[in-house]
């Protein structure tokens, strides 16, 4: 398992690589033949990952998630997921090309790391830390899909061109990766207090990790209302998408490598 | 003679309305990103935050430096008159459920929402936090806020080669007078809990008696009233997830897209 790791993690990242190169060779050719190879790349990447993320499961007993490189690992994962849902539902192809592109940097940042799965500490012997941390990075994944939604969104505004989806298309997936991201992360956020409450005996922490989650949690409901008032629909909500993004950055890595917090990353 | 209608004025449409909600989430989730900055750099003000209840805080550290704590307070407000606006929206949708039922899932989150607030106001007000009560085994702490006494029946340290502790096995039990009201096993993600109370070890320490030392058990002691509700609106926030995403998926099926006003 350990020689078989890193040849599945250096493959699932050449493969990325590979798909996002293709992408972009499409935004310019648009060939049909390289857009259907760019999206077998990038699901053979996401077996290989799957595959890797798996085995490090089984070896470790519990999801491996406890340190920087875990938590890099599997949020490319949950990016990966998350890119695939919306090809296979609206064939976005190179739309989602910021997703994959945040993907492989997270994934490429982490291969230098040291992969060794630390033993699991009692206090994280849970299935509401698997849950906690698993709805998390799904609800981020979403997060950064409404971000690359938003991003193109603003583009299609100015450009008008025919190599991106319309903007009606562009707003629809914009809502829903934020609907799915918000439904994902309250659900992390009600395991989490639960999981707080019985290990902290309190469901609350006033710690800067427990504020800000809260506040991306607020953030995301107060967006889920903005899409119905005319003003915030569009450029307003694809401007919120960005904003949020940054919101959720700066709660993952932001507080995790830069801050003193209950929810360290190294 | 016109009969009015308590709903049908401006101030219930007001109270009710989607921008009042826009509005005041964003002003508190500003506020909080702004005056939460202050929390790593100033622990001598806010390090002690979870280790009281919020209410007891505000009045014994946060009066002290009201030029670092107001955001605290004054987001409370606005998280506050959010709730309000999430219930009047609530009471709302109750009124034409027939017609809305389908809006059941959204609703049950807003509930949900509600019900924490409450209960995390409750729990600020008429809660208790203790840290750091070391016990012997054998020996008991008086509740007189339960009417009963936690007694630590036995203990056992588990550590990591380092000696750090990595594990806490206790067993607690709670009397009330001579009658046993519960008896637990605590270890990790498995405390005491009994009706708000929740008994967590945390740590342990080694005392001399008779020539040796023997080890005591450290607990954290917390009561929250609104506990118990706290878990009820998470139910609810839980269901109205799983229902408006079932329900999500069957409108998009349907190509019933009902998102602009």
């Amino acid at each position: 398992m350990i020689n078989l790791q890193p040849l599945l993690l250096y493959g699932a990242f050449a493969a990325y690589l590979s798909a996002i190169l293709l992408y972009l060779f499409h935004l310019v050719l648009a060939r049909n033949w390289v857009r259907r190879s760019a999206f077998v790349l990038i699901m053979g990447g996401y077996l290989l990952q799957t595959f890797c993320l798996s085995l490090r499961w089984i070896e470790a007993g519990y999801l491996p998630v406890t340190n920087l490189f875990a938590t890099q690992l599997f949020f490319s994962w949950a990016l990966a997921t998350t890119y695939i849902y919306f090809e296979l539902r609206y064939r976005i192809h190179a739309a989602g090309l910021f997703v994959m592109l945040c993907n492989l940097l997270l994934l490429g940042s982490a291969l230098p790391r040291d992969p060794t799965i630390p033993p699991l500490i009692p206090a994280l012997d849970t299935p509401l830390f698997t849950f906690h941390v698993a709805f998390s990075f799904v609800g981020y994944a979403f997060f950064a899909m409404a971000f690359s939604m938003g991003v193109l969104y603003l583009m299609q505004y100015r450009l008008q061109t025919t190599s991106l989806p319309d903007l009606a298309l562009l707003r629809k997936l914009n809502e829903e990766a934020v609907f799915l991201g918000f439904c994902l992360f309250t659900l992390c956020m009600i395991l989490g207090s639960i999981w707080a409450y019985v290990a902290w005996g309190y469901y609350f922490s006033w710690n800067i990790k427990g504020v800000w989650s809260a506040l991306v949690w607020l953030f995301y409901a107060g967006m889920c209302h903005a899409k119905f008032i005319r003003r915030w629909q569009g450029t307003g909500y694809a401007v919120l998408s960005i904003v949020g993004f940054g919101v959720v950055l700066f709660t993952y890595l932001g507080i995790g490598l830069l801050m003193s917090s209950n929810h360290p990353l190294d | 003679m016109t009969k009015i209608s308590l709903y049908d004025n401006k101030i219930w449409k007001f109270l009710c309305s989607l921008k009042l909600t826009i509005v005041l989430a964003s002003a508190a989730t500003l506020l909080a990103i702004g005056g939460s900055v202050l929390i790593p750099f100033n622990p001598q003000v806010f390090g002690s935050l979870d280790s009281m209840p919020l209410g007891v805080w505000l009045r014994q550290v946060a009066t002290r430096q009201p030029g670092l704590t107001w955001w605290i307070p004054v987001g409370g407000m606005l998280v506050i008159l959010l709730a309000v606006n999430t219930l009047c929206c609530f009471i709302d949708w109750l009124r034409f459920i027939k017609s809305r039922w389908r809006k059941g899932g959204e609703y049950l989150i807003h509930i949900g929402f509600v019900l924490i607030l409450v209960a995390f106001l409750w729990g600020s007000q008429a809660g208790i936090r203790s840290e750091q009560n070391g016990l012997l085994v054998g020996q008991s702490i008086p509740l007189p806020q339960l009417g009963v006494r936690l007694t630590l029946e036995a203990f056992e340290p588990v550590l990591a080669p380092g000696g750090r502790p990595i594990e806490m096995l206790n067993t607690l039990a709670l009397y009330r007078g001579e009658e046993l009201v519960k008896r637990v096993q605590t270890r990790s993600n498995a405390p005491l809990i009994w009706q708000g109370l929740v008994v967590i070890p945390t740590s342990y320490g080694q005392t001399p008696r008779g020539g040796r030392y023997i080890p005591y058990s450290i607990l954290t002691i917390n009561y929250d009233p609104g506990a118990k509700l706290a878990f009820a609106g998470a139910v609810a926030m839980g269901c109205g997830v799983l229902l408006t995403l079932i329900s999500f998926y069957r409108k998009r099926t349907r190509g019933d897209r009902p998102d602009i006003v």
